[in-house]
């Protein structure tokens, strides 16, 4: 179980042993990680699930597909690590991973 | 205690499952209880008092011959979230006077998804966004339309208004058609039960109006929702005829009913409660906060959905083919979820309620509603930050499986139109709503 460590919108930092296997939002949901909405349950269809990423992170893991990235694009506040956590899958090898909630999911 | 009973010093004690049985079978949406406040939350509250009491999320209902009635929070999620033993062919129950079903709403993946995907990013947060300047424009134009009169019903001039402009403005139809959507919707809505003769023939005009709206399109599109819809490719190939008619009914209904009556109920709680009309007033970046609790505080929409097997939950057993209906409005006031869950605070935890649905179905337009509340709110407590119910006039709760505020009437000291010009479509909705 990688330690991962969410920042919320206010700041605060969450460590999480996240599942492996289970999606980025499923563990965020799993310690309520305040600011990680995820309201359509991992479907790609809310953006409510909206983070920011560290750059190295970004590049070693699977770029978003085209439904993610359009939908990313029609999101408010996006940066270049921008995504939606409900479609990476957790692995092994993300420990001390840091993931920013975005402020704003709406 | 019945009368007798005091006599006689008996004492009929019912259990708490009894208390919650009862309240259960006499269930129904449709027909709420009012309280002394005209809201159905009195009672509200007293469902799920005896729910948690008894232990009992979930339970029977004896109306519209009989279905199940879901006031648990985590039960409604659980249901929510299980698509393949709940069906959304039963959201709406009893159904809407449509004869496919709804677009959408009523459909089950993996037809939801294909067609959801079609508009989807439409309704996204940037995308929404782009309509914030209409929405304050014709929030202030209509303000200006009554600001000098001093009175006005705020649902009529205002909650219902600015979200039939934005719909007609998404889908490229002319503003002033507006007070007729509301029309149409009501019959499809509500009417068709209540009065079927009357709903007919409003039904079978919007079904003309669409008709018209498409042939014109498919003659010379343009930049609105609908002619993106008839352009779209399902699988490769154009819609047909039924769909993209099923489209522009989903989205006249979805977007003006749910909208209307959250600004509404927001606009009635700040008729009496001052403090926190002022706390907004002073420092208007709380209204997103509020407009999170109106939603949560006064949820207008129930939902319904269809067991496609049998199954047992909570206890229950639940056979195919029979009705869960998710009452939204009480499980948004689920205590083990929300600490004082009848109190409005805007330093409230951020816990997601569920006014507009949660899994695969989560409203479509869950960024515009809350944008057009906001927007709203904002440019009406610019405008007119102080104001209070009218005494002399009611209040009206519409009930329904979407329920809230039908008549807010008001008052307040008359102010200065900015403009005096109006657009023809903003005029057609003060005659509406001063008539």
């Amino acid at each position: 179980m990688p330690k991962i460590i969410f920042i919320d919108p206010d700041n605060n930092e969450i460590e999480v042993n996240a599942e492996v296997g289970a999606s980025l939002m499923e563990a965020a949901m799993a310690a309520s990680v305040p600011g990680v909405e995820a309201v359509c349950g991992g479907n790609c269809v809310c953006a409510t699930c909206h983070c920011f990423l560290e750059a190295q992170w970004y590049a070693r893991i699977p770029p978003p597909n085209e439904d993610e990235a359009e939908m990313l694009d029609a999101t408010i506040e996006v940066r270049p690590t921008s995504r939606l956590t409900c479609q990476i899958t957790v692995e092994s090898g993300f420990e001390g991973m840091r993931v920013e909630v975005s402020p704003s999911q709406h | 205690m019945s009368e007798q009973g005091l006599a006689t010093g008996e004492c009929h004690v019912s259990s708490a499952q009894d208390v919650a049985n009862h309240l259960y079978a006499q269930f129904d949406h449709l027909d709420p209880p009012l309280g002394a406040d005209g809201t159905p939350y009195a009672y509200y509250e007293a469902l799920r008092d005896a729910a948690i009491e008894a232990d009992e999320p979930m339970g029977w209902s004896d109306s519209h011959g009989g279905f199940w009635v879901v006031t648990g929070y985590n039960a409604c999620i659980e249901i929510m979230r299980d698509p393949d033993a709940f069906s959304n062919a039963g959201v709406i129950f009893p159904r809407y006077a449509v004869s496919e079903p709804l677009m959408i709403v009523e459909q089950d993946e993996p037809e939801h998804m294909r067609y959801r995907k079609l508009v989807n990013l439409s309704f996204m947060p940037k995308n929404v966004s782009g309509y914030s300047e209409v929405m304050a424009d014709a929030t202030n134009d209509l303000i200006d339309g009554f600001i000098a009169d001093g009175r006005i019903d705020l649902v009529r001039a205002v909650a219902d208004a600015v979200p039939a402009i934005i719909t007609a403005v998404l889908l490229g139809f002319p503003i002033e058609d507006g007070p007729r959507f509301g029309e149409w919707t009501i019959a499809l809505a509500h009417e068709f039960i209540t009065d079927p003769e009357a709903a007919k023939p409003k039904i079978e005009e919007m079904y003309a109006y669409f008709e018209d709206a498409i042939t014109l399109r498919k003659k010379s599109p343009s930049n609105d929702l609908i002619s993106q819809i008839i352009q779209s490719k399902l699988d490769g190939r154009p819609l047909n005829h039924e769909e993209i008619l099923g489209f522009c009914t989903l989205l006249l209904i979805g977007g003006i009913e749910n909208s209307a009556k959250v600004i509404g109920n927001a606009l009635w709680r700040l008729g009496w409660d001052i403090e926190l009309r002022r706390q907004l007033v002073d420092d208007p970046s709380k209204i997103g906060r509020a407009v999170e609790e109106f939603l949560r505080l006064y949820t207008p929409g129930h939902v319904g959905r269809l067991a496609s097997r049998d199954c047992t939950i909570f206890g229950k057993k639940v056979k195919a083919g029979q009705h869960i209906m998710l009452a939204l409005p009480v499980a948004n006031r689920d205590p083990a979820i929300f600490v004082l869950p009848d109190a409005l605070s805007l330093q409230r935890p951020k816990s997601v309620h569920l006014a507009l649905g949660s899994g695969t179905h989560v409203c479509i337009g869950q960024h515009l509603i809350r944008l057009e509340a906001q927007i709203v709110l904002r440019e009406f407590l610019k405008r007119i930050p102080e104001y209070r119910l009218d005494p002399d006039l009611p209040q009206i709760w519409t009930k329904g499986q979407v329920g809230g505020m039908s008549r807010v009437p008001v008052v307040f000291t008359p102010g200065m139109p900015i403009k005096l010009n109006r657009e023809p479509g903003v005029e057609a909705w003060l005659q509406h709503a001063k008539n």
